[in-house]
C-alpha cells in the first residue's frame, strides 16, 4: 500500500523506516513545519537523515501530504485533548478523499469518537487505531476478534512511565521525586510528566477501549475517573510490600465505567509488570481471563501495531 | 416513651409493640436494647425480662424502656461469663439437645430495610429457633451505602441453634452481614495515604466498621517520612459486598482528604 505519514516523531519516523519491510511504500511524510511528497515513494533514509540534521523533513507545505497520492494516512502527530486538532483535521481530510486512516494519535478517538465514526460512515475509507492503546500489544484487535459483546472488562497497566516510577520506588524504597528525576534523565519520563503521572494518558487509552466496547455510547476523557501517582509516598509501597502486594497505576473499563487509579495488586501477580512494560487483561464471557503483556510505547513497537492495522485494511 | 409488653417466645410475638416503638424513634444516634433477666423470675413459667433502650440522643423522647415477659416454656439460663442476665427460651415443640451443646453468646450483624416492622421480622427467627436475645444495637441514624439500617444483635444459642437462626434469617431475606465469629466472605487490603492523624483515622475506621459491616482484621502504619503517612488495612466483608464497602470507604477517605489505594479485583475475586 501507499502510505502517507503525518508526524515525524519516534512513531512516524519508525513507520517510514519500517514500511518497506512490510511491503509498503511511503509516498509522503510531514512534520509540523514541512513535508516531502513523491508518488513513487520518498527516499526515507535521506528524509529522516535530513530531519535529524536540520529538524525538518523537506521543503513542502505540511498539508501537502494530505492531498498527495496514498491509500492510507498514518496520523502520528502528538495527542491533543478537546477538539483533538490538528490530528482530527488530518483524519477528516483523508476520509473526505475516501482514503483509509490509521491513528497513533489518541485524541480523535478519545475525545471525538462519534465525530470520527460519523465521518467514516460518509467515506469509502476506514479508520483503525490499534496503536493508540498499549503500543505493540494487540488490544483493539483482540477485542475485535473476541467480540466486544463477549468482553466484560478490560483492565491493565497502560502507562510505562508511571509503571517505571512505581516499580523503581518499590524495588529501591526511593521517594517519588527522586525516581521521577531518574526517569527524566533516562528519557523514560518527559520534562513535563503530567500527562503520564496524573493518569491522563492511561485514561485516554481506557476511554478508547470503552468506545470500542460500547458501540452505542460515546466516551471522552470527561467520563473517566482519573487519579494519578503523583506524590505517592514510598511508605505506601512499603506497606503494600509487607503484605506481598505492590501498587500499580491501573486503568479499568468495566460496567460502562472508566477508571484510572493506583491499585493494590499481588506482588508476584500478572498485573505487577515492572519497568516500562504494559499489560492488559481481558475478562471474557466464554474464554475466561486473557492477558497480553509487552511494550506499550516506543517507535518500532508502536509502528508494528500500525502495520497490523494496515494489514487488516487489506481484508 | 415507656413500653411494657408481653414476651412470648413463639414466632411473631417478640415484644412487638416495643420494637415497633423503637423503629419509630427519631433518626439520631444508635439505640441499644439490653435485655436483662429480672431477678427471682428465672424458674417459673412466667419469666420476667426487662429491657432498656438507651437512645443515642439525650432527648428523653427518644429513649424507651421495654419490658419483655416470657410466659411459658422458659428454661433456666446457662452460666454466663458476661454481665447480662438472660432467658433461654425454648420454643414449644422443639427441644434442642442442650446437654451436648454449649450455649454461647453470638453477634449477628444485619442490614434492615428502613420500614416499620423490619426489626421485628428480623428478630422472629431468633425466638423461633430457640435463640436467646441479649441485646439489639439498632442504629437508626446510620444508613449503609445501600440505604439500609445496620443492626447488631447479641444472642445466646447453641451452635446448632445459631446455625438455624442464621439460616432462618437468610430465608426471610434479611441481609446477614456477619454471624458470630465467622465472617462470611472476603478479606481485602487497602492502603490509605495522607495526614492520618489529622484525618482522625481511628474515628473514621470505627464509623466505617459500624456503617459498612466490615471489620478491620489487621492494621499497620508507616510514616510520615517528611511527607504523607500510609496505613495498610486488612478488612473483611461479606462475600459480594466488597465493592459496596469500598465505595463507602472511598467516600469516607475523600471527605477526610485521604487517598485510598484500592485492591484490583480480577474477575470477581479479591
Amino acid at each position: 500500500m501507499n502510505i502517507g505519514v503525518v508526524g515525524a516523531g519516534a512513531v512516524g519516523s519508525a513507520v517510514a523506516e519500517l514500511a518497506g519491510e512490510y511491503g509498503h511504500t511511503v509516498t509522503g511524510l510531514a512534520d509540523s513545519g514541512s513535508s516531502v511528497v513523491d508518488p513513487s515513494g520518498i527516499d526515507v533514509a535521506t528524509t529522516l537523515e535530513r530531519k535529524q540534521r536540520t529538524g525538518v523533513v523537506g521543503d513542502g507545505d505540511p498539508e501537502a501530504v494530505l492531498s498527495a497520492a496514498y491509500d492510507v494516512l498514518v496520523e502520528a502527530t502528538p495527542t491533543t485533548l478537546g477538539d483533538a486538532q490538528p490530528g482530527f483535521g488530518h483524519l477528516e481530510a483523508a476520509l473526505k478523499l475516501d482514503r483509509h486512516v490509521v491513528l497513533a494519535n489518541k485524541g480523535p478517538v478519545a475525545e471525538r469518537y462519534a465525530d470520527v465514526r460519523a465521518l467514516e460512515a460518509q467515506s469509502e475509507g476506514t479508520v483503525r487505531f490499534e496503536a493508540t492503546v498499549g503500543g505493540a500489544i494487540p488490544v483493539l484487535g483482540t477485542i475485535e476478534d473476541i467480540g466486544p459483546d463477549q468482553i466484560t472488562a478490560v483492565r491493565g497497566v497502560l502507562n510505562g512511565t508511571a509503571n517505571f516510577i512505581l516499580s523503581r520506588m518499590a524495588a529501591e524504597g526511593l521517594a517519588y521525586e527522586q525516581v521521577l528525576t531518574e526517569a527524566q534523565d533516562l528519557g523514560v519520563a518527559e520534562s513535563d510528566p503530567a500527562f503520564d503521572v496524573e493518569g491522563t494518558d492511561a485514561a485516554l487509552k481506557c476511554v478508547i477501549v470503552a468506545n470500542v466496547l460500547a458501540g452505542d455510547r460515546e466516551y471522552t476523557l470527561a467520563d473517566a475517573t482519573v487519579e494519578g501517582i503523583r506524590g505517592l509516598p514510598a511508605n505506601a509501597l512499603e506497606l503494600a510490600g509487607e503484605d506481598s502486594r505492590t501498587i500499580r497505576l491501573v486503568g479499568e473499563v468495566r460496567d460502562g465505567e472508566v477508571r484510572v487509579a493506583p491499585r493494590l495488586v499481588p506482588e508476584n501477580g500478572a498485573m505487577a509488570v515492572s519497568g516500562t512494560r504494559n499489560i492488559v487483561q481481558f475478562e471474557t464471557t466464554n474464554a475466561g481471563p486473557l492477558f497480553h503483556s509487552g511494550r506499550g510505547a516506543g517507535g518500532p513497537e508502536t509502528a508494528s501495531a500500525i502495520f497490523a492495522d494496515i494489514s487488516r485494511l487489506d481484508d | 416513651m415507656t413500653h411494657t409488653t408481653g414476651f412470648d417466645p413463639t414466632p411473631g410475638t417478640v415484644a412487638r409493640d416495643s420494637l415497633e416503638a423503637v423503629e419509630q424513634l427519631p433518626a439520631g444516634g444508635p439505640v441499644r436494647i439490653s435485655v436483662v433477666v429480672r431477678e427471682g423470675a428465672r424458674d417459673g413459667p412466667a419469666l420476667g425480662v426487662t429491657g432498656s433502650v438507651q437512645g443515642g440522643e439525650t432527648d428523653p423522647e427518644s429513649s424507651a424502656v421495654v419490658t419483655l415477659e416470657c410466659r411459658d416454656s422458659c428454661t433456666r439460663p446457662s452460666e454466663r461469663a458476661h454481665g447480662y442476665g438472660s432467658a433461654h427460651a425454648t420454643p414449644r415443640g422443639e427441644h434442642p439437645m442442650s446437654d451436648a451443646d454449649d450455649i454461647r453468646a453470638y453477634t449477628v450483624r444485619l442490614e434492615l430495610v428502613d420500614r416499620p416492622g423490619e426489626l421485628l421480622r428480623a428478630l422472629e427467627p431468633i425466638a423461633s429457633q430457640g435463640g436467646n436475645l441479649l441485646s439489639i444495637f439498632h442504629e437508626r441514624g446510620n444508613v449503609t451505602p445501600r440505604g439500609h439500617i445496620p443492626v447488631e444483635v447479641d444472642l445466646e444459642a447453641t451452635a446448632g441453634q445459631f446455625e438455624a437462626v442464621v439460616d432462618a434469617l437468610r430465608q426471610t431475606d434479611v441481609n446477614v452481614i456477619q454471624a458470630g465469629q465467622e465472617r462470611y466472605g472476603e478479606e481485602f487490603v487497602v492502603v490509605l495515604v495522607g495526614d492520618l492523624v489529622g484525618a482522625d483515622l481511628s474515628g473514621m475506621l470505627e464509623r466505617f466498621q459500624a456503617d459498612a459491616g466490615v471489620s478491620v482484621r489487621d492494621f499497620s502504619v508507616r510514616g510520615p517520612d517528611g511527607g504523607a503517612s500510609s496505613a495498610r488495612l486488612r478488612l473483611a466483608a461479606e462475600s459480594g459486598t466488597v465493592p459496596v464497602a469500598l465505595e463507602h470507604l472511598r467516600e469516607l477517605a475523600a471527605n477526610r482528604g485521604l487517598r485510598l489505594v484500592e485492591p484490583l479485583t480480577l474477575g470477581g475475586s479479591a
